[in-house]
């Protein structure tokens, strides 16, 4: 039940932690998913590769595979302009969002 | 089985009429990212077909060609909005993906034959103002618009992302001969809007027309006129009934 609630609550807002991921400069698939991981969410390349390609489609960040000597190589994502703006005014949406339900929660004694 | 794993997604990719050199690509990329993780590819990424389904309409737009595949068959059809659902879901079964809507309202589909994908579809109704938000809300779930009509708002998904390898069709049926769909329900609904509107049309003349040398406005005279309309239709309707009966 609880994994099913952090499911769903993480689809609503996947694009944005993959766009704020981004904002320190470019990255790939893997190392993103790693920094995912390392704030606590857990999500398979399955899951991150869909959301990716929305993103490139929807113009928010652009993608570039550059060929390694050893190895497959990889595709780099780096945040657009029009990324960073919307990642902004979703952003700002996503926090008046969670300061709703912080009131309700506190209200109903959740603290 | 790594190597079994990528080779199964890219023809799956290559089923989907996805360039060749974006397929290696796309291939060389989850490949690194499986070898840095360490992880089983279908662990990590479900199974081929339907990983590749949710990967091939991103890819396709960056096609060079653009345009769909010559081999892949297509039907253009249409069904009245009482059952279009139903009849939607029954022929994404047999492997038919709506691409677009046209102009006239007709669902324009194609199947791969080599490698079909059974597809489900859903209809929501939404202000012209509000597709995007719409969209944005379903596409966390595999759905992707695929046209629209009036306040209709159609949306896809492959049954391989809910399904994976069952979401394939082995056996694709024969292409439909009938194109038009249209039920009793329709019919019955076009006859009481063409009643009603003989009705209004008559009732405008009764009532407030020239010939009633009224004062335009949608008052008493209008409604008089609307039932004497009515009237006049429902009698219309029944002399002719009457004419059928003696024929």
């Amino acid at each position: 039940m609880t994994a099913d609630r952090r499911a769903s609550w993480l689809k609503g807002v996947l694009d944005l932690l993959v766009l704020a991921g981004l904002t320190e400069g470019e990255n790939y698939g893997y190392e993103i998913a790693k920094g995912l991981a390392e704030i606590g969410f857990d999500i398979k390349g399955g899951t991150l590769y869909p959301v990716l390609n929305r993103l490139e489609e929807a113009g928010l960040v652009t993608a570039e595979f550059r060929a390694t000597e050893r190895g497959p190589g990889r595709r780099y994502y780096t945040l657009t302009r029009q990324g960073r703006d919307t990642l902004t005014e979703q952003g700002a949406l996503w926090l008046a969002f969670d300061e709703s339900v912080r009131s309700a929660l506190a209200r109903g004694g959740v603290r | 089985m790594t190597t079994a794993y990528f080779d199964q997604l890219a023809g799956h990719l290559r089923g989907h009429g996805i360039p060749e050199e974006e397929i290696i690509t796309t291939v060389d990329d989850l490949a690194a990212y499986a070898a840095e993780s360490g992880a089983d590819p279908e662990e990590e990424f479900g199974p081929a077909a339907g990983f590749a389904a949710t990967l091939a309409p991103a890819a396709q737009e960056t096609a060079p060609e653009g345009g769909p595949d010559p081999a892949a068959e297509t039907w253009v059809w249409t069904a009245d909005a009482f059952r279009d659902r139903e009849y939607l879901n029954r022929y994404g079964e047999q492997g038919w993906e709506v691409e677009r809507i046209d102009h006239l309202g007709r669902f324009v589909s194609r199947r791969d034959p080599e490698r079909p994908l059974r597809w489900e579809y859903r209809r929501e109704t939404v202000l012209p103002a509000k597709h995007g938000a719409l969209a944005e809300r379903l596409a966390p779930d595999g759905w992707e618009p695929c046209g629209g009509w009036m306040y209709f708002q159609y949306f896809k998904r492959p049954k391989a992302v809910s399904e994976g390898l069952a979401g394939e069709l082995d056996d694709a049926p024969a292409t439909p001969a009938r194109r038009v769909f249209f039920g009793r329900r329709f019919y019955a609904f076009m006859v009481v809007w063409v009643l009603y509107m003989a009705a209004l049309i008559t009732g405008i003349v009764l009532g407030v027309g020239p010939l009633s040398g009224g004062d335009h406005e949608f008052g008493p005279d209008f409604v008089g006129g609307v039932l004497a309309g009515i009237a006049v239709v429902v009698l219309l309707v029944l002399i002719t009934l009457r004419r059928r009966r003696r024929r």
